[in-house]
């Protein structure tokens, strides 16, 4: 494997020479070559718990696809039209969270092109354009995810299906909700309410109130967030829904982080990472990972934030979560900032920050800026420091995120 | 790990209890698990040397980092028109190194932010050949139209060339090769190869690969040949693995398997080397063919396991169906014909589903075989004569005769 990398930064070095001068270049990799990435933290120190979690060997997606390949192509003959898309919907839905993004499009985009011309599948139809746009959402490829949403609302509008159209709304939502942009989320996600009767689409009903629940953590409303993700866990428990119902430990972790309570946001993390682990839902793994990396920073401990970074590192490549890969530079610039190595730091915010620009993500943005803007601080770079901070600061005040703003200004005093 | 395996099946299981009863839950259980798969590990049995041609990691989060520090990095100390013109060619990098998810986000950062239309117009061809590799044709020609406008308006006859060639591998891969000709050939007449050797020598691969489908064996390798003198010369490595591929494909083709083999050996150690894991996993399965007909099933069967492993990781959709027809043909040797049988089925499926004609007569071809040895005449002349079809169409003599033969048509 060494050897792979190796390859790699011969051939960006043989590249980046064209394009400046050889001490330029070679002093980049000279620091390129001489940062090690993978974890070497004396795994002695973490906890029983800890050590399985970062232990984790994440599966290869050949292990899942052969298997289910073959189940499809059994299954096309033995079930029903109906039956069969439904189970193509289904084995799509599964390998996205097992983290097989190429195979789950695969599977779905099979699913349009048999269904598409018969005008009685047009739910499926709609269905499988709702999936490619979640497969699109899932790596931030939001032009791509707004298509897809547009033609399923269409499609689901043609057949007057509430239900839905309430899935379309709360698509969009999330998707304004990762961009953050929340009034428009809100809008979205409460309209997605709208479109659903009291009794019906259990389901549905707990999507759109996690997706509340993620906004009103953002925004500092703290007693509506826990209502709503709460609510969202009982009913996803009710019917058994193990992945959705993991996920929305994640956030339920995420609401404490953010009321700066890490023992219960832990807590929350871990219950969502032992529920997926189990059963291979990668993204949920990779997104608590994260969230346990971020706390463990908090409290100091360098070695595990490493090691929990580095696992999520590697699921987030694996399924081309580019937001969560923007989110783990962000973590380990905080690691290195602790460790007293601000070059590198400065180097892993500048990565967030331009993914995050690139993503058109302006809270995490916001949140690069603003420790990229603090770390600048530290080293006495106060000019530097200013237009981070200060874009940051016009975020957030945007947002009414209030007690964040507090915390920038005081900071920069 | 064979634990959490374990633990996903019992999932899967729990899925399709939705969908069928109990007696037809067995009978799937029963026929879409047996022979037990093993499809990421290298056996203790295979010898060090098949050992060592399959030792190949392919995803390593490290090289991402990497890749984002240069990029920031660059974005920082280069020129804006320059960075760009850096980003596209790191983005061929990670193309042809199988990295699509982060040759697709390079490209698109380029399409977005650059303001030079040649730049923009390289980074739509790029983006089209990202979507090419997934097989998603209709995204493909799209972004080939969008590129080849601007090189219009641009007068800029070596970027429609590119749009050309890239229009007749599509056609290509397709198993449409009429068009695939004309495109390469019209390619051809858009440049001067004095002056562009290194894109000549990528239109003689081309139409080098065209002459072997259509049994033309000595044009082929004289195309090949001359492709491969010219990277030999700039030194192209990653070109030169895939020349060997495509070489021994021919000997494959003509019954050579010690030349094909020695080929695909060189092939290996090469794009090993260079980690080209996309061409690895096309030779690894060439490799395969020729032990199939060797009759080495077992190596065989590790050499298809480690191309339908790289080319699931590299969303590479052709090169995963072509190794289920291998997978295929070496259960039908191994005479268990149930496993063959779905084998070759979810080839045909995929095939179909990516609108590969040529690659949807091959199965076909092969299931018909199966079904001769199952004794089943009627699907077996059902799939014959369909692929009979194809061939004609494309004048591949070799091949109709091989199915006029298994049909027992007597032709004079």
């Amino acid at each position: 494997m060494k050897n792979n990398i190796t390859n790699i930064i011969k051939d960006l070095k043989k590249l980046l020479d064209n394009y400046m001068t050889e001490a330029s270049s070679k002093e980049f990799f000279r620091k390129l070559r001489d940062d090690n990435f993978v974890s070497n933290n004396e795994e002695s120190d973490f906890s029983e718990l800890d050590k399985s979690q970062v232990g984790f060997e994440v599966p290869k997606g050949i292990d899942h696809r052969v298997m289910v390949d073959r189940m499809i192509t059994h299954c096309e003959n033995d079930l029903t039209e109906e039956k069969f898309y439904n189970l193509l919907l289904d084995l799509s839905q599964l390998m996205l969270h097992c983290g097989e993004v190429a195979f789950s499009l695969e599977i779905v985009e099979n699913l349009i092109s048999k269904a598409n011309s018969d005008t009685k599948y047009v739910s499926f139809v709609a269905e499988a354009n709702l999936m490619i746009s979640k497969i699109y959402w899932s790596q931030a490829i939001w032009d791509d995810c707004n298509y897809y949403v547009s033609k399923a609302m269409q499609l689901f509008l043609s057949i007057s299906s509430e239900p839905g159209i309430a899935r379309c709304e709360n698509m969009l939502g999330s998707l304004y909700g990762e961009k953050g942009e929340y009034e428009k989320a809100l809008q979205y996600l409460e309209n997605a309410l709208a479109h659903l009767k009291q009794d019906d689409d259990l389901a549905s009903r707990a999507m759109i109130l996690t997706n509340l629940g993620i906004i009103y953590t953002i925004n500092g409303d703290f007693e509506k967030a826990v209502w709503n993700l709460k609510t969202a866990i009982e009913k996803f428990e009710s019917l058994n829904d193990t992945r959705r119902a993991s996920r929305a430990y994640h956030n339920i972790g995420m609401l404490y982080t953010r009321m700066g309570k890490y023992d219960e946001a832990l807590d929350e993390f871990n219950k969502c990472i032992s529920h997926s682990l189990d059963k291979h839902y990668l993204s949920n793994c990779a997104i608590a990972y994260v969230g346990k990396a971020y706390i463990y920073t908090k409290l100091k401990n360098s070695a595990l934030a490493d090691a929990y970074t580095d696992k999520a590192m590697e699921i987030a490549y694996k399924i081309n979560d580019t937001l969560s890969i923007a989110d783990i530079y962000k973590i380990k610039g905080m690691i290195h900032n602790e460790m007293g190595n601000f070059q590198l730091s400065e180097e892993f915010f500048e990565n967030s920050l331009r993914l995050n620009k690139e993503l058109e993500s302006k809270l995490n943005e916001a949140e690069s800026s603003a420790e990229l803007g603090k770390l600048l601080q530290k080293n006495n770079r106060e000019e530097e420091a200013k237009p981070y901070l200060d874009s940051a600061v016009s975020y957030y005040e945007e947002i009414k995120a209030d007690d964040i703003v507090d915390d920038l200004v005081e900071k920069s005093n | 790990m064979k634990n959490s395996i374990d633990k996903f099946e019992i999932e899967l299981d729990g899925l399709l209890k939705r969908y069928f009863n109990d007696k037809e839950l067995s009978w799937l259980n029963q026929n879409i698990n047996p022979p037990k798969e093993r499809t990421d590990k290298i056996t203790g049995m295979i010898n060090d040397f098949y050992r060592n041609q399959l030792q190949i990691e392919i995803n390593n989060c490290s090289e991402r980092i990497k890749i984002d520090r240069t990029v920031t990095f660059s974005e920082k100390t280069l020129q804006a028109d320059n960075f760009y013109i850096f980003l596209l060619d790191l983005s061929q990098l990670c193309l042809s190194r199988g990295r699509l998810n982060l040759s697709n986000e390079l490209f698109k950062k380029v399409y977005r932010n650059s303001n030079n239309n040649v730049r923009k117009a390289e980074s739509l061809l790029g983006l089209a050949d990202v979507f090419s590799r997934r097989a998603d044709w209709q995204r493909s020609l799209v972004k080939i139209e969008d590129a080849e406008s601007i090189y219009r308006e641009l007068n800029d006859n070596s970027g429609l060339a590119k749009c050309e060639n890239l229009l007749g591998s599509i056609y290509g891969e397709r198993g449409d090769l009429a068009k695939a000709k004309a495109y390469f050939l019209n390619s051809l007449a858009l440049i001067n190869p004095e002056d562009d050797w290194e894109f000549a020598a990528t239109l003689e691969t081309n139409l080098g690969v065209l002459e072997s489908i259509e049994e033309n064996t000595d044009d082929s390798i004289k195309h090949l040949t001359n492709a491969l003198v010219s990277y030999t010369k700039l030194g192209n490595n990653r070109r030169i693995t895939d020349i060997k591929h495509n070489i021994g494909m021919v000997y494959l083709e003509s019954g050579d398997y010690e030349s094909a083999l020695a080929v695909f050996d060189e092939a290996i150690e090469i794009a090993k080397r260079g980690s080209f894991i996309s061409t690895l996993s096309l030779i690894y399965l060439a490799k395969s063919q020729v032990l199939v007909a060797t009759d080495e099933l077992y190596y065989a069967s590790e050499f298809a396991d480690k191309a339908l492993d790289i080319s699931n990781s590299t969303d590479d959709k052709l090169t995963s169906a072509d190794s289920y027809r291998v997978k295929g043909i070496i259960e039908k040797l191994r005479k268990n014909f149930n496993a063959a049988e779905t084998y070759l089925l979810t080839s045909l499926r995929i095939n179909t589903n990516l609108k590969n004609e040529h690659n949807i007569a091959l199965t076909s071809i092969e299931l018909a075989a199966l079904y001769e040895e199952k004794s089943n005449s009627q699907s077996k002349e059902s799939y014959l004569t369909s692929a009979l079809n194809y061939f004609k169409q494309i004048n591949a003599f070799k091949e109709v005769k091989k199915i006029e033969d298994m049909l027992g048509i007597r032709t004079t």
